[in-house]
């Protein structure tokens, strides 16, 4: 095994230097990351296994191959050895990206391999995980590591396929068409009884001026039944097609998208048969004001209760997974579920695929907009205001959603929501012009979902409760430079909800099979505080301590503490 | 023109939001229901259970909460059911059905589907697999009249029931076709009917001729024999009918229910009456009725307490037990 690494090592070190000297159409970057962390639960809680460690060195060598100018090939080899693996015994090799792009007789531009695709917001986007509302620094620069991880850029989805795109230019009327389509790769063949699923889709996008647009998009996740030989076959098939538009006029804009959506299923073992259709609309109007210092944006839209859009309300988390630091906890020993310190730390719980039904969500993370804009069953207004100091000085963001249900979930009257959203950063270096940078970063959430209803009597306990869970989430940070390049870094993330509220439980094709009534009464406070140093822009060190709280009030043998010592060091090159 | 597209756009997307949707799912004031199936599951749909064997079918089942449930078998040629009924959050294969019924029979051959229901809540489950009844559960006693394959002599008086201005017949054998009742066993059941007109006589009835051999009652026990029937009162006229019943032994001595049974609500129901309450009513030869050799049973339609007006009810499968009634005892 030592042998063959030392002889990729050998071949690596020999392409580099190439790279590096010989043949400029071959260039190569990379990472490099060291880190390590320990955990141990608080001293109190004696019953479940205390502490655990990992870690692990890496190397991500990326590869950048132009062949001719008009063709690039990239890849990424990753070569990880995870802490405890002595002497290369836990040393893994991977391919962890390859991809061919370039340019067709001057017009057309394709890719494949692994590419990042985006659309609309209700086609093919990959909405942010939830509770990371202008975190502070020391959370963010993990959590960028769970991107990077898991191929989590903005909000593009990492797939594999290939995509062409090229544009038309015409004299009269419309200025230009831009046409991209593409096809990817959801699932592959399973034990020859389930057969592949593609993704595939495309844009038109007309500009009639450079202030005027209209796109019409459609994409759809599709089986292809005949990749298995069997007599019964499954086919699915969920297509989404919508307009979208974008008018300026002056400092105003227009902008909007409507669309529908459809869910197929044919089991022909069973007859089986579905055939739901969704639709969606949005439209809102923007203004730029005070020399663009200052953005408002208000739009409303209705998503209706049987819009599905696998490619835009597919989670980035992963709700179901089972979570890795320390998994069993409190005195009642019971097997946690993801909290705050699993959205920062555990790489295990991220998504990496379209999925082809609703994913779970946890409603004490935010219950109003679990799916992003395309959550279905919501209508209601969007209101946002942006405003930038013209000093960089500071900058703020509010946005206010006043939702409410299109279709009332197992009952006759409907939900109303409020998701309130702040955030505001404030650089004290450029007030008071210091040399040392010194920035506060603060977040504030607040989701709320409410329902009276009529406190039917259903059994001696059980009752018809009314909905009422909100849930606060705050995050605080600083960043100081108290020496050259070094950092202190703190920050806290601060959960409390309350309340109660009816999940709906799905089967495969988003149908509510039942309503489960969950109460909450608890909090999660995440504190960490650190120190970095900075080689320069492209080397850091880290050492930083986190403690998470979890407290549950209506069970407070599932309360738990967790400490986590974290070191870090990073490189780019 | 571009004003026009407008406003049509914008009244196409009023009219989507003015949509006033259907709910999302079971209501929430009801019990979330997770699976109900009929055991064992299996690729196959059906079932067979062939009762007379001794076979008996399973349920499994689980939903919300604890609570009263109820799971009805029902037969889809016959109607005939059979309710099971607990308390609890699931069901497991400790719950089984012996092939036996609430009131009229299942029969061979037929499909029968279960449904899972509560007692305080509207929701149901049906099972999406099925029985298949290769035979019924037999049952012990001595069958002295079904109108299928053991016929009777009826009678009955001049004064006649009419309906839609036709006389109805004293005694006619019925079939579900004929007036959309459901048949308790077999294809015929025997309606009755007749108009009191001061008489105070009986209206019409059946002789049951126990031809093969006499009937024989083991007089240390008498109360543990029952003769069984099923009686049918018409939504119109059972609070006006009531029935005798007798007995005659081979000296022309005679029993009989002097009470006479009456209906408190319409619909088939299962009589059972011990012998022990059917008294002496007849005896001309001063010889004490002779329990072990009894020839003939019968019963008579009257009106309720010889009121003058009309009456009418049905009757099918006439059958003497031991040891056991088959519905709950008369009385």
């Amino acid at each position: 095994m030592k042998k063959i690494f030392l002889c990729i090592g050998l071949a690596i070190s020999g392409l580099l230097v190439q790279a590096q000297t010989a043949n400029p159409k071959i260039q190569f970057n990379g990472m490099a990351r060291g880190d390590m962390s320990h955990n141990w639960l608080s001293s109190d809680d004696t019953t479940n296994v205390d502490q655990s460690l990992g870690g692990a060195a890496l190397i991500d060598l990326h590869l950048d191959i132009r062949p001719s100018d008009a063709v690039r090939i990239s890849s990424t080899l990753r070569v990880k050895n995870a802490i405890g693996g002595f002497w290369g015994q836990g040393a893994t090799l991977e391919l962890r990206e390859i991809s061919i792009k370039g340019v067709a007789a001057k017009r057309i531009k394709y890719r494949f391999g692994d590419i990042d695709s985006r659309m609309t917001p209700y086609t093919l986007w990959n909405y942010d995980g939830e509770c990371a509302n202008n975190e502070a620094d020391v959370f963010r620069f993990i959590r960028e590591i769970r991107h990077q991880e898991n191929f989590n850029y903005g909000s593009y989805w990492r797939n594999q396929g290939g995509d062409l795109s090229w544009r038309l230019g015409f004299d009269k009327g419309v200025e230009s068409i831009d046409f991209t389509t593409f096809a990817m790769r959801n699932r592959s063949l399973d034990d020859g009884k389930t057969p592949d699923r593609l993704q595939a889709g495309g844009k038109m996008l007309f500009h009639f001026t450079d202030n005027a647009q209209i796109g019409f998009n459609y994409i759809n996740l599709f089986d292809l039944p005949k990749t298995v030989s069997k007599t019964y076959y499954e086919k699915y098939s969920n297509g989404v097609g919508t307009s979208d538009f974008g008018f300026f006029i002056g400092r105003i804009h227009a902008f909007g998208e409507l669309g529908f959506s459809t869910i197929n299923y044919v089991d022909t073992a069973d007859t089986k048969t579905i055939d739901t259709k969704g639709n969606f609309f949005e439209v809102g109007l923007g203004a730029d004001l005070m020399e663009s210092q200052l953005n408002v944006q208000a739009s409303f839209r209705r998503v209706n209760q049987n819009f599905f859009s696998a490619g835009a309300q597919s989670k980035r988390i992963n709700y179901t997974s089972d979570v890795n630091v320390l998994p069993v906890v409190g005195t009642n020993s019971y097997n946690r579920t993801i909290a705050l310190l699993d959205l920062l730390t555990d790489d295990a719980i991220y998504n990496q695929a379209i999925s082809y039904g609703l994913m779970d969500y946890e409603m004490i993370f935010n219950n109003v907009t679990p799916y992003g804009k395309a959550t279905p069953n919501r209508q209601g207004f969007d209101v946002a205001l942006t405003y930038n100091a013209i000093d960089s000085t500071f900058e703020t963001d509010v946005e206010i959603q006043l939702l409410q249900d299109v279709a009332g979930q197992g009952s006759e009257k409907k939900k109303n929501y409020l998701l309130a959203q702040w955030k505001g950063n404030v650089y004290f270096d450029k007030i008071f012009a210091w040399n040392k940078s010194v920035s506060v970063t603060a977040g504030y959430q607040f989701a709320s979902a409410s329902r009276d209803e009529d406190r039917v009597y259903k059994m001696s306990k059980e009752l018809v409760k009314p909905v009422d869970l909100h849930s606060h989430t705050i995050d605080l940070g600083a960043s100081v430079e108290v020496l050259n390049r070094v950092d202190v870094l703190v920050g806290t993330k601060m959960l409390f909800y309350k309340g109660t509220d009816y999940k709906a439980i799905l089967n495969g094709f988003n149908e509510t099979v039942k309503y489960q009534c969950e109460t909450y009464d608890g909090s999660q406070m995440l504190t960490a505080a650190g120190l970095r140093y900075r080689f320069n822009d492209n080397i850091s060190l880290t050492l930083q301590y986190d403690r998470f709280n979890l407290k549950d009030k209506n069970d407070d043998g599932n309360s738990y503490k967790i400490n986590q010592a974290f070191l870090l060091f990073n490189i780019l090159f | 023109m571009k004003r026009l597209k407008f406003i049509g756009l914008a009244v196409s997307l009023l009219g989507m939001w003015s949509c006033n949707e259907e709910m999302v799912g079971p209501s929430i004031d009801g019990i979330a229901i997770d699976t109900f199936n009929i055991v064992p599951t299996g690729t196959s749909k059906t079932i067979d259970a062939d009762f007379a064997q001794g076979d008996s079918i399973h349920f499994m089942g689980s939903w919300e909460f604890e609570t009263k449930w109820i799971i009805t078998v029902k037969g889809q040629q016959s109607g005939a059911t059979k309710t099971l009924k607990g308390n609890g959050k699931s069901v497991d294969e400790t719950i089984a059905w012996d092939g036996s019924s609430d009131l009229i029979f299942f029969r061979d051959g037929e499909t029968c589907e279960a449904t899972l229901s509560f007692e305080y809540y509207n929701d149901s489950l049906v099972a999406d697999n099925f029985v298949h009844v290769v035979s019924t559960k037999p049952i012990e006693g001595i069958v002295l009249g079904d109108y299928d394959e053991i016929d009777a002599e009826g009678w009955g008086s001049t004064s006649r029931v009419v309906e839609d201005g036709v006389e109805l017949p004293a005694t006619q054998k019925r079939t579900f076709a004929d007036e959309g009742i459901l048949v308790p066993q077999g294809d015929n059941y025997l309606q009755i009917s007749g108009y009191e007109d001061g008489g105070k006589y009986y209206l019409s009835g059946n002789i049951l001729t126990i031809s093969e051999a006499p009937l024989k009652i083991d007089t240390k026990n008498i109360g543990s024999n029952y003769i069984n029937f099923f009686l049918y009162g018409y939504p119109e006229y059972y609070s006006n009918s009531t029935i005798y019943v007798m007995f005659s032994d081979k000296n022309g001595n005679k029993i009989g229910f002097n009470d006479r049974i009456k209906m408190t609500e319409p619909g088939w129901h299962g009589i059972s009456l011990s012998f022990s309450k059917l008294k002496e009513t007849e005896n001309e030869t001063g010889i004490p009725f002779d329990y072990s050799n009894i020839t003939e049973a019968g019963y008579s339609l009257f009106s309720v307490d010889g009121t003058e007006c009309a009456a009418k009810a049905a009757v099918d499968y006439f059958i003497v037990t031991t040891g056991k009634p088959l519905f709950n005892v008369y009385n």
